[in-house]
């Protein structure tokens, strides 16, 4: 594959939803590239659709809300929105992992986190028990997880915060995945420890060439990690460039909105 | 988890304590006496006063109190009035038919509600989510006491499949089992379609889901161990449910287990094998509620004894 082809391309991807007082167009023709091994961020206010593009990806909408999906978004040639579920299957957490904003709610309660690793690694790969369970170890040690035996054996519920996301990154990598999509992996996390699971994931993005969709609506968050930029905005992506094009010159004006936030830039102040 | 059972098992004689005391006095409130019932109304009054010095019931009630405690902390649970026998035989000859009831009944229950409750929460507001419903419906508003003799008419009468009285092998289990599992098979249908349906929201589903898992281990896997937890709670009330049940169960089809055992022992007026009966339901009650609490400690690694 060449650097200039994506890896992953959305074309017009339009998603309606089911609303309680008739169909809403949650989005209304995304495009947007990803090329192997860089970090695009995806910045946009809250309920702009970024999380509904995200899960589009691995198909992971459920219906209802889901009412219609039309567009493409391939990945290596083949649709994922025509794509059968088995197929799709081959796709989610081989291929492209995801990692979600509350590590609490997306860790599942009832079983250890090596075991939700292991499993996912004795599907895919066929891996025996004990090698996955190894694998998870080893993973564990890779995202900085003190003690990483011992993790294996514990619940969700019993690591802090912070180990849950390296948990879940841990997870996310489990089967080398070409692509990382991490939904606000941040948010829910004190502000020291955000910049530490930043900083792991840039390294890790790097020394695994893997590509990454970044969501966030904190554009600081973007300057330390993205290359290149795509602003989402009701539905649609309204600007994509560089990272360095578009915080020196923006084109659009919600974008430059969106910088005034920055502290230090343009006389704005941070929004609480 | 140790100082947990220790205060449980106290809790449990304080609620013993309660019942046997309250059953002591309620039954010596209802009217008529073993005496009257056993020589009949024609017996002279000098072969009552007889029989009732023999008995012991001639001592003032506190009195006859007293003693059944002193007994009963030495594990005695007194004799039969009418057979003389020692109560705690009797009841041992019969515990095991209701044990074998009951179980029957809540595999009965679970068979039916595990399937109903699955595929009515995977296609909820779909037919067969409304079929399960009405079966539901009918399944908690059907006395036993109705469905019964209905499934004894249509089954060992009509067809003739299966036998219609007493216990034997498990041919004669399954009627007594249908009947008595049948209201709680219809709640716990109920029951699970709602649990699995606010698990199947959780985003832990959808990273299952995100992690490539085919759907069998998304819904078994992860969706039903979690769904099943508060279950737990559920079947454990439900077996108090099911114990009151049996007793009208025991009656239609004759099953020799401890609910007739308590009826005979209260229209006769058998004052001890009253008593023991409900000492051994209400431990039998108390001891499956501790149960319950272990095993959802156990099922959800979030709970601590
Ligand atoms: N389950 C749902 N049912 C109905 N509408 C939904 C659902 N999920 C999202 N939406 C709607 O879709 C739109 C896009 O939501 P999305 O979650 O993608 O926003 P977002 O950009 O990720 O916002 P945030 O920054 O708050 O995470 C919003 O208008 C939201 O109200
Ligand atoms: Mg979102």
């Amino acid at each position: 594959m060449t650097a200039s082809e994506p890896l992953l391309e959305i074309r017009d991807l339009k998603i309606r939803f089911q609303g309680e007082a008739g169909p809403l167009n949650i989005l209304q023709g995304v495009d947007l590239k990803l090329l192997a091994g860089e970090t695009v961020g995806l910045v946009g206010a809250s309920g702009s659709g970024k999380s509904v593009t995200a899960q589009a990806i691995l198909g992971l909408l459920k219906r209802p809300p889901l009412l219609e999906i039309s567009g493409q978004i391939l990945y290596e040639g083949s649709d994922l929105v025509t794509m059968s579920a088995g197929q799709l299957r081959q796709v989610r957490g081989r291929r492209i992992a995801y990692i979600f904003q509350e590590p609490m709610s997306a860790l599942n309660p009832v079983f250890t986190v090596g075991e939700q690793i292991a499993e996912m690694v004795v599907l895919h790969e066929g891996l025996g028990r004990r090698s996955a369970l190894n694998r998870a170890a080893d993973l564990f040690a890779e995202v900085g997880l003190p003690d990483p035996r011992r993790r294996l054996n514990n619940y969700p519920h019993e690591l802090s915060g912070g180990q849950r996301q390296r948990v879940m990154i841990a997870m996310a990598l489990s089967c080398s995945p070409q692509i990382l999509i991490a939904d606000e992996p941040t948010t829910a996390l004190d502000v020291t420890i955000q910049a530490q699971i930043l900083r792991l994931l840039k390294r890790l993005q790097v020394e695994r060439r893997m590509a990454l969709l970044f969501i966030t609506h904190d554009l600081r968050v973007m300057a330390e990690i993205a290359d290149r930029l795509a602003v989402m905005q009701a539905g649609r992506i309204v600007e994509e460039a560089g990272i360095e094009a578009l915080f020196h010159a923006p084109q659009h004006a919600y974008t430059r909105q969106l910088l005034t936030l920055i502290p230090g830039r343009g006389g704005g102040r941070v929004v609480p | 988890m140790f100082a947990y059972l220790v205060r449980r098992l106290l809790l449990l004689l304080l609620v013993l304590f309660g019942v046997v005391t309250l059953v002591f006095f309620l039954i010596h409130l209802i009217p008529g006496d073993p005496v009257d019932i056993m020589l009949g109304d024609q017996a002279l009054a000098a072969d009552k006063d007889a029989l009732r010095h023999a008995l012991g019931l001639h001592r003032p009630l506190g009195n006859q109190y007293l003693s059944y405690l002193g007994d009963l902390c030495r594990g005695d649970l007194g004799l039969s009035i009418h057979s003389r026998r020692p109560v705690l035989t009797e009841i041992g000859e019969r515990f095991p038919a209701t044990v074998e009831l009951m179980l029957g009944a809540m595999l009965v229950a679970l068979l039916m509600a595990l399937p109903l409750g699955i595929i009515s929460a995977l296609k909820p507001y779909g037919w067969l989510d409304g079929a399960s419903m009405l079966i539901s419906f009918l399944g908690i508003s059907i006395p036993n006491f109705w469905l019964g003799p209905m499934l004894i008419i249509l089954f060992s009468i009509q067809l003739g499949w299966l036998p219609v009285n007493e216990r034997g092998g498990l041919e004669h289990l399954i009627l007594p089992a249908i009947t008595l599992g049948t209201a709680m098979a219809a709640m716990l249908s109920r029951m699970i379609r709602a649990s699995l349906l606010e698990v199947l929201d959780e985003e832990y589903i959808t990273n299952a889901r995100a992690k490539g898992l085919p759907e069998r281990l998304v819904i078994f896997k992860h969706a039903l161990r979690n769904a099943l937890i508060p279950v737990i709670t559920i079947i454990g009330l439900q077996v108090g449910v099911l114990l009151s049940g049996a007793i009208i169960t025991e009656a239609i089809f004759d099953w020799p287990g401890l609910g007739s055992l308590l009826l005979e022992g209260i229209y006769s007026r058998n004052y001890p094998l009253v008593q023991g009966c409900i000492l051994v339901i209400a431990t039998v009650y108390v001891l499956v509620n501790l149960l319950t609490d272990i095993a959802y400690a156990w099922a959800d690694p979030r709970v601590r004894l």
